[in-house]
Order: structure tokens, then sequence, then C-alpha cells
């Protein structure tokens, strides 16, 4: 989820996007020569670093946290199969993946399913209704299939640039007021570059976790109030037998359409559909107003407790029976995300533009949310953010 | 699948194409987004009407093959059989006419379920495709217009109903836009 492609399974393509710029320059022009520090750790600092790296670019990657990975993040214990805990779908075609490593000479095979649900329901009115005809409307959604988004950078692109990665660092500070970029984290160490890209959420630098210095302009803030990342959470949850559909949506046609949830609300999924394994893996992912109920409980034990109730009068207290284990991922409480991604409520392209607008061309932006393809909220559209970021430094 | 194709060659020759026979060609949408085609022809079951009635009433059946893709996702193929009632004017070619029909298809239907892309080439090989066959029910409507005595343009739309193949029942709509062309003499 992270950033990214945390989901939107459901009629993705009814999301902002165009498809005929080439994003994945195989080239950049390069001028530069100095060292570029980024801040985060998710899908496109870790993008960004990988280009540096492929043209020896001095960088050190700052994460506030004790892990890399932003919102990808995985489980193993669960199932048989590793769990998304964040992002999980390929919201595109699958050759993204050697876009965005862009080394041909990689050759390795990944396994992916063709996310096509074939049985769809939806609980609405207090009955269960069928809607196995949506099928007809999905269009270009995969899941890797035996890894995950997590795997993919833990693969191809962490090996190469780990020792450049600085963990449990949180930014506070980011001084630009000279040729010099400065910057400090919470531990008091001090960090010193030409260039900075941040690619940290933004909710991050809504609630002013970092100082800037000079202030943000406010071209900068006033596109970053156009920008939300409701609250979300995904529960997965393995049970003794199968009783569910491949998707069930709680609610009717309106909720698969509402622009806050990006079309979601509340959906349950059969997590492990396509993946050949014999372990009943039925998850929960909710975002918007529907997640605030859940995202507001304290324990997992009474968030596990509320959605098999939901669960249970839908299939008469049999989930709550057949419940084997559980693994609950609230993004909204994960420190430095705060969040699911992003959701513009106005002005798109100017708001995206704005946000992604170098300062001094030595500030510079890239993630989720600055995708100028069109493709927010995506993993791909991180790394094609870092693509853009990354060209612009090279190029100055 | 041969099986039917061959069926319905079969129930061509038995009614006989010495007279004129329609022939359908059509662009056809499955759910409407998914391009495809669809060719049929029809046979005469009964006809009547009052003598120098300007309308008449026509009973007919009309057997069709049709096939659509949705790029990588899925692809069907069906044949199918419709008993049709139509109303025409027998002296004015150029009148609009619509039919009513129902039928049952055969469809089978494959679905793309996995593949393997090469992360430094992005190729993508070993497409996994899984098939499945249904039996569908079908109810039809139809209007069109003649252009001239041998070819003349018609719509269709079509409901159907997977009842036997489908794990849940499930609807398929599918449009038509084509050209009915007479054969023979």
């Amino acid at each position: 989820m992270a950033s990214l492609g945390l989901g939107i399974p459901f009629l993705s393509w009814l999301l902002p996007g165009c498809g005929e710029v080439n994003y994945y320059p195989k080239t950049f022009d390069v001028n530069f020569s100095g060292k570029v520090l980024i801040i985060g750790s998710g899908a496109a600092g870790l993008t960004a670093g990988h280009l540096l790296n492929q043209y020896g670019i001095d960088f050190e990657i700052i994460e506030a946290k004790e892990v890399w990975g932003g919102r990808l993040r995985k489980d193993t214990d669960l199932a048989e199969f590793p769990i998304d805990l964040g992002a999980e779908w390929i919201h595109t075609n699958p050759d993204i993946l050697s876009k965005m490593l862009n080394e041909p000479n990689t050759n390795v095979d990944i396994e992916l399913v063709h996310y096509l649900p074939e049985t769809i329901k939806l609980w609405k009115n207090e009955k269960l209704v069928t809607r196995n005809f949506f099928l007809n409307f999905y269009y270009g959604e995969y899941k890797f299939k035996r890894t995950t988004w997590y795997d993919f950078f833990a693969d191809y692109v962490v090996p190469k640039i780990s020792d450049k990665i600085r963990l449990n660092s949180p930014v506070t500070e980011i001084d630009y007021s000279g040729d010099k970029v400065f910057v400090r984290d919470l531990n008091g160490n001090a960090y010193e570059g030409d260039k900075i890209l941040v690619t940290v959420p933004v909710t991050m630098l809504q609630n002013n976790s970092i100082a800037f210095s000079p202030a943000l302009p406010a071209s900068k803030t006033e596109a970053l109030g156009n920008v939300r990342m409701p609250p979300i959470l995904k529960v997965f949850m393995k049970f003794s037998e199968r009783f569910y559909p491949d998707l069930l949506q709680i609610g009717g046609l309106g909720s698969l359409l509402a622009e806050e949830t990006g079309g979601l609300g509340n959906l349950f999924y059969d997590a492990a559909l396509f993946k050949e394994s014999p372990d009943n893996v039925l998850s929960l992912f909710s975002i918007g107003s529907p997640a605030e109920p859940l995202t507001a409980l304290e324990t997992e034990e009474e968030v596990i407790a509320a959605v098999l109730a939901q669960l249970d009068e839908i299939y008469d207290g049999r989930p709550s029976e057949l419940l084997v284990d559980y693994r609950i991922q609230d993004w909204t409480k994960e420190p430095y995300i705060e969040g699911s991604y992003s959701h513009y409520d106005q002005a798109y392209t100017a708001s995206v533009e704005a946000i992604a607008e170098p300062i001094d061309n030595k500030v510079f932006f890239a993630g989720e949310a600055v995708a100028l393809s069109g493709n927010t909220a995506t993993v791909h559209g991180a790394s094609e953010a870092a693509y853009a970021a990354v060209g612009l430094i090279l190029k100055s | 699948m041969k099986k039917y194709i061959l069926l319905i060659g079969m129930v061509g020759m038995w009614l006989g194409m010495s007279a004129q026979t329609p022939i359908s060609v059509s662009y056809l949408g499955h759910f409407i987004l998914h391009p495809g085609i669809k060719v049929g022809t029809e046979f005469e079951l009964k006809e009547w009407g009052e003598s120098g009635a300007n309308k008449v009433s026509r009973l007919f059946v009309s057997p069709q093959l049709g096939y659509y893709s949705a790029g990588g996702i899925q692809r069907g193929v069906f044949v199918n059989a419709d008993v049709g009632f139509r109303r025409i004017n027998p002296d004015n070619i150029r009148a609009f006419y619509s039919d009513l029909s129902v039928g049952i298809a055969y469809l089978y239907q494959a679905r793309q379920i996995s593949l393997n892309v090469n992360v430094g080439t992005g190729e993508v090989s070993d497409e996994n495709w899984e098939g499945t066959s249904y039996l569908m029910p079908t109810v039809s409507y139809a209007f069109g217009r003649g252009w001239s005595e041998r070819i003349g343009w018609f719509a269709k739309g079509t409901f159907g109903g997977k009842v036997l193949g489908a794990k849940e029942s499930e609807i398929v709509v599918m449009m038509e836009l084509g050209l009915r062309i007479m054969v023979g003499e």
C-alpha cells in the first residue's frame, strides 16, 4: 500500500492516467557530479537511489523508520505464500517491472497472476447480491504470485544500495538556504549534500514534521492542501474453510465509485486468488470513511472482533468459527506514514505539478503523490516520479 | 466446438440454400466494450398474414457463430441458435422491422490466469489461460432496415445467463451492429 498500490484493485482504469509519454527513459543526460540526499526509502526513494547508483552518483538515503520500504511491507507467517501488507496490486502492464528496474541484463522471470475475480458479491441492504459480470470490466490488474512488491525491491534494488540507507533517522530539518543542502535528523545527526530529493508521504509535509529553511513556497503548501491521505486498514484473515467469494464489497455500486475511497470503501477479497495455495486467506481493504471506525479502535483484538462481526452478519456466524489466524496493518497509525495514498479533491494536475516543482534547483520531490504521468496512488507512479526527479537532478 | 460448427452447417444444408438466404455479418461488442465479430444466417419456419395486408408475421430460426477478445484478459467463442418472431412489410423492403427471439448458446470463454514477466526485458512468457464452457439461454431484440433487396443493416442486443458451467449465475450482454445480405437466387 503504501504508497501505492495499495490497493485500488477495482475499476482502477477509471483513475486518471495517460500512457503515451515515456516516463522511463533508459538513459539520462548527466551534468551533475555532487551528492544527493534522499529522504525516505519507499518505492520512490529506493528507485531514485537505484538510478543514481547506476550513474555512479554519490547519494545517501535517510529513512525515519527501522526498516526500509515505506508502504511496501510483507508478512511471511500467516500463510504459505508471502502477503503484501502494503502495496499489493500492479495497476498496469507487467512490463512495468522492467521499466522500473532499467537493467536489461537481469534475466529473471517473475510469475504474476492476472487479477480477474470471477465471483463478485455485494452486501447491500442486508442482502448478498451477485454481480459476477463485474469481471468483464477489469483491466490490467496483476499481482505477484509467489513474491510481493516488497520482494521486488528487496531482490533487485536494495542489495546494490543497502550500504547507502540510513535507518532510524527521522529528518527534522532541511536547510537549503545556501549553496549546499543541510539535513538534521531526530538523533542530531547532520548530513550535507548538493541536492536533496524528498520522497516522504505528503502527510509528513502537511503536518510539518520537517522544518524547511527557507519555508516551502506558498504555491507548494497550497497544493498540499488539495491532497488527502484517507485512513486505511488492511486485515488478513486465515480461515479453515473458504466460505467467501473472490470479492465482497460492502455497499452498492455507489461505494465502488466513491471518489473519497478511490472506488473501494470496505472491500473483502480473496488474497490467495490464483496463487495455488492450500491456505484460505480473506483480506479486508478498508479505506476512507468506512475505515474510520476501525482505525479509531485501540487494539487489534477490537479490530478483528469488529471485522468478524460484520462477516458473521453476512455468513451466519461461520467466520468466527472458522478463523485460524489474522494480521492487521493499520497504515493510519503507522509512524511517518499516517494514511493511505494520495487523493486529490481539486485541481489534480496543477496540484501534482506544484508539489513536484523543484525549489531553487536544489530541493526535488518524488513519491506516489507527485506522479506527473497521472499514475498517482500506485507503486509505478512513485517510481515514475523518481525517474522524473532524478532526470532533473542529473541534468542540472 | 467443431461438432457445433458442423451442426450449424448441416442444418443450413438441410433447410436448403437454393432460395434466397440472408447472411448476417456484424460487429459484436461483448459487454459493449470487448470487440468481436459474429456471423449468422436465418431460415424461415413459417409465415402468415391476411391476404393483401401490408404486415405479415414470420417465425424463423437463426444459427450464429461469434468471437470476441478483450485483449490479453479474456476471449470467447460461441455458437447459438435463436428462434424468433418478426413482423415485416413484404411490399416495402426499406421499412423498419424488428424482431424478438429466444435461443440457446454454447459459450467457451478463456481467461488469462497467470504469466511470467522478465524483469530485465519486460517480455511476457508462459501465459496460462483457463477455459470454461457454458450453456446460456438468450433473449434478443433486433431492429433494422433494408437498403435494397440484397442488403440492409441491423442492430441487435442480446441478454444471456450462464446456467451451466458457471460457478454462479452470471449475465452476459452483447450488442451488435451489422449487415444483412441476401444470397442465392
